[in-house]
């Protein structure tokens, strides 16, 4: 086990040990320690590196430490920077959770239910990878997918997320009141400087869907040099088409009806997050 | 799999250990210190039974290395009261009947304390309203079973968990005008 205090002493830790596990708020992986799932064969602690435990601004964006918990990106002040992400996190578990989990976890674990994942793909956010020869700068869903995965020694340092200054949703299904697992989630930003609206469904597939056609179609729509209000046919509209684009009818037969379920699922989570988008 | 030295300061005591990297934070209070008051539920962060306080958060120590932690102060169910009296939280549990068989309560009286510091901290939940005036987040019914929503009571204690929690709340903040 090394606790390193700088993100330098973490690469060249990794870099040394290619084995080694590095843990952050370990609410993911201590669950398969603890199931005998997983031995490490050793640890490497993120838990005292304070560069990456903050933030800070760089030309329009936001550069969001790895190590920023949830319980942190919930409080008011990370709320007025990036809403959508600061919604995801206060529903991302219970508090407890949310103390210890971190943003770099929830991309690096890559469940298909993390809570951030949709709202970084709606944002289109970049991570920034500290290795040791030097850092290179991925789209988020390159790492989740497997595209482009963490070469040995590296590690995920930060998160480049653009400040938007619009309104931006994210809404959740579970299967009980309270902080569960999302059955389905939405997170939807509006970008009047590109005059688009960017929308991301999660939990329904392996990583976040992006509707890019029914997208397109809604920021037509919208009047972005006046109200931007739309009537409510036209987001019950944006709903179902954002649904079906994730949830496509299939070639031959009826959609299983638990599928049917999850579509109006998430056309009623996609309504109502571009209603409160616009209202 | 290595071994690591580190010292913990548990209930304002310094303790020092020689742990197998893997030891969980849990596991280190129970099996090594002999601090049983924390549970073991569940053993993967889902019932909240194992609930501590690490650096005033709370946190579920079974997904706590406690290699990590080298230097973090740790307070346990054990830690809270100070010579004879209870803590306002304790005290609340008692008088409302706040629990039925008990395992949970440790956890559930370690998570209230948090609870009731993040609401005082202006931190806020999933269920409080987007625009409000800064400073204390009101502990109301809802408030309170969002930010108790991680310790789960097999008994279905709920009901007077909530008031035990209200009521403790109110004394907290007593206390500290």
């Amino acid at each position: 086990m090394t606790l390193p205090t700088s993100l330098d002493e973490a690469v060249a830790a990794l870099a040394a040990m290619p084995a080694a596990v590095p843990v952050a708020g370990g609410t993911d992986l201590m669950s398969a320690v603890n199931s005998g799932l997983l031995r490490p064969a050793a640890l490497v602690g993120l838990g005292r590196i304070s560069e990456i435990r903050g933030w800070q601004y760089a030309d329009g964006n936001a550069l969001l430490g790895a190590c920023l918990t949830h319980a942190r990106m919930g409080r008011s002040d990370f709320a007025a920077l990036i809403p959508a992400l600061a919604m995801a996190a206060r529903a991302a578990g219970p508090p407890q959770i949310r103390n210890a989990g971190t943003l770099g976890g929830n991309i690096a674990n890559a469940a298909p239910t993390g809570d951030a994942l949709p709202v970084l793909a709606a944002l289109e956010a970049t991570v920034v990878l500290a290795g040791p020869d030097g850092t290179r700068e991925i789209p988020v869903g390159h790492l989740t997918a497997g595209h482009d995965p963490l070469r040995p020694g590296e590690l995920l340092a930060y998160v480049r997320a653009p400040l938007l200054h619009a309104p931006q949703t994210f809404l959740k299904a579970t299967t009980r009141t309270g902080p569960g697992r999302a059955t389905a989630s939405v997170a939807l930003v509006l970008d009047p400087a590109r005059r688009g609206v960017r929308c991301a469904i999660g939990a329904v597939a392996p990583m976040p869907l992006r509707p890019l056609e029914a997208e397109r179609w809604v920021s037509g729509l919208i009047d972005w040099d006046g109200s931007r209000a739309l009537e409510p046919e036209a987001c019950t509209a944006f709903g179902d088409y954002a649904a079906m684009s994730c949830i496509p009818d299939p070639a031959e037969g009826e959609l299983p009806l638990a599928l049917a379920h999850l579509r109006r699922t998430v056309a009623a989570l996609a309504r109502r997050a571009l209603e409160r988008a616009l209202s | 799999m290595g071994r690591t030295a580190v010292t913990l300061e548990i209930n304002a005591q310094s303790c020092a250990f020689d742990l197998d990297n893997r030891t969980t934070l849990l596991d280190a209070l129970r099996e090594h210190l002999g601090l049983t008051g924390t549970k073991k539920g569940c053993d993967h962060g889902q019932c909240g039974a194992c609930t501590v306080l690490v650096d005033g958060m709370r946190m579920n120590s079974c997904l706590l290395l406690a290699v990590a932690l080298d230097g973090a102060q740790i307070i346990t169910v054990e830690g809270l009261s100070s010579d004879a009296a209870l803590h306002p939280v304790q005290q609340a549990f008692i008088d409302h009947d706040a629990f039925q068989c008990g395992y949970c309560t440790p956890g559930q009286i370690c998570s209230a304390i948090g609870a009731i510091t993040e609401a005082a901290s202006g931190w806020p939940s999933a269920v409080t309203p987007q625009e409000r005036p800064l400073g204390p987040v009101p502990l109301t019914a809802p408030e309170i079973r969002e930010r108790m929503s991680g310790n789960l009571c097999r008994c279905g204690a709920y009901v007077n968990i909530v008031n035990a929690v209200t009521e403790a709340a109110e004394a907290v903040g007593e206390a500290a005008r």
